[in-house]
């Protein structure tokens, strides 16, 4: 690696700075975060310059910390107030807020037309490492989610976000890393990359469950039906099986272990964290008033179930137009949510 | 390449960046010698069956596990209670080991 291509990525960095240096994001704090990230910036630039023949070591750790900003900037891009799906994301935080610290924030992509969860800036190593040659503390820990920008607006789509960040759950407490290495440490390296690979994707779906029912198994259905098992995932069919399962309390080996894992490694349990709410206000096509979080979390379950079973009224409207009507009540009804918690938050005691 | 992620690699050369200049310029009782005494501490103990692999410290949960399932007779001589130099300098042949391709 030649140390000049190093500085030309590192300037690569310094553009993607400039070019969102005014941005505004659903999360102030994120503000912070971009002002630390151009503090590296110049200090990874100093030591660039200051390296007269750096080692192989030397540069591989400059490449990583550039890779480490244009991540960061990548992320931070797309999660201004106007391009993160503000509602869903308020939803993901109150669950998020069950697992992890509020030093977690949920950033999101349209760089790629999928969902996934990326790892990359999870890793505490990169925090201790900084911190410890450059003196620059990072507060916050990016989450990183992809969604596919037109997917964005669409909120029964959006219950797969649930998923990826039950694979952020999963990454930061190594729930399956510690359920495989307790139960299948006699496996080989691949094998054991492969069941790992599998626990993870079921870990996924029953979290996601937890909150939004069984509504994932619909999208699941559609985008991967009736794909076999392969390295990465498990058979389709399985995951859907597992998912009824847990929802309806059945017993299964795979439940079982994930649950003692969840439990072990975060002292919470795996289990439904919803509660069913009245459609009645959204049959007359007005917002329904949720009272709690998990009233919350049952919106998308509700709004799945009026697109699939479309119950009078709906029984006569266009599929386009019940599309609009259900998303529009969606976004209103946990609009309404987040405008009553944060006017109680700070309305004065009586 | 032992580790299952390119992260995991990743994360073991910073950490080893980190230890060659510990042990260049200091010693166990160092205040930087804090992570790498972590790892040693739980790898141990994993080791000699003190905690299983749910009580691994998140954070270098894989260079734990490595140690663990690769290098146990590395650990026998090891007090969890008196982690010393020459036991972080054992650590860093390890690592350097476990990123080399």
């Amino acid at each position: 690696m030649d140390a000049k291509v190093v500085q030309l990525y590192h300037e690569k960095v310094a553009r993607h700075l400039k070019n969102i240096a005014g941005d505004k994001y659903s999360d102030e704090r994120l503000v912070e975060h971009r002002k630390l990230l151009n503090q590296l910036y110049i200090k990874v630039g100093e030591q660039i310059s200051s390296l007269s023949s750096p080692s192989k070591a030397e540069l591989n750790n400059l490449k990583l910390l550039n890779e480490f900003i244009s991540t960061n900037l990548n992320y931070l891009e797309d999660s201004t107030l106007n391009l993160i799906p503000y509602e869903t994301i308020y939803c993901l935080e109150q669950a998020l807020s069950d697992w992890a610290s509020t030093k977690y924030v949920l950033v999101n992509t349209h760089q790629y037309n999928t969902y996934f969860f990326d790892p990359k800036l999870l890793g505490e190593f990169w925090y201790d490492y900084i911190s410890s040659v450059f003196g620059i503390d990072f507060p916050l820990r990016l989450i990183q989610i992809s969604i596919p920008k037109q997917d964005v607006p669409d909120y029964l789509l959006n219950v797969i976000l649930y998923h990826e960040l039950g694979h952020f759950v999963d990454n930061l407490h190594r729930i399956t890393d510690g359920l495989i290495d307790q139960h299948y440490s006699a496996l080989g390296k691949e094998a054991k990359r492969e069941k790992k690979n599998h626990y993870a994707e079921y870990f996924a779906d029953l979290f996601a469950a937890q909150y939004v029912g069984n509504t994932l198994n619909h999208t699941l259905d559609y985008i991967a039906h009736e794909d076999p098992s392969s390295f990465t995932h498990p058979a389709t069919n399985d995951r859907l099986t597992l998912v009824k399962k847990f929802l309806s309390g059945n017993h299964d080996d795979i439940i079982d272990k994930l649950k003692e894992a969840t439990e072990q490694t975060t002292g919470l349990k795996l289990e439904k964290r919803c509660s069913p709410i009245s459609d009645d206000a959204f049959k007359n096509y007005i917002p329904t008033v949720t009272e709690n979080v998990s009233e919350l979390h049952s919106l998308f379950e509700t709004g799945w179930n009026l697109w699939l079973n479309r119950p009078e009224p709906f029984d006569k409207v266009e599929a386009d137009r019940l599309y609009m009507v259900i998303n529009n009540l969606l976004e209103k009804s946990i609009s309404n949510y987040m405008v009553k918690s944060k006017w109680e938050a700070s309305a004065p005691s009586v | 390449m032992f580790f299952a992620e390119k992260r995991d690699i990743n994360s073991t050369r910073l950490y080893l960046s980190l230890l060659n200049d510990l042990l260049e310029q200091g010693t166990a009782t160092d205040d930087k010698a804090r992570i790498f005494k972590s790892i040693i501490y739980d790898a141990k103990s994993v080791i000699d069956n003190e905690k299983n692999y749910y009580k691994i410290s998140r954070n270098i949960y894989p260079i734990v596990v490595y140690l663990a399932n690769e290098h146990a007779d590395a650990f026998s001589e090891i007090s969890k209670e008196n982690i010393t130099t020459e036991n972080l300098k054992t650590l860093k042949g390890l690592l350097e080991e476990a990123v080399a391709v």
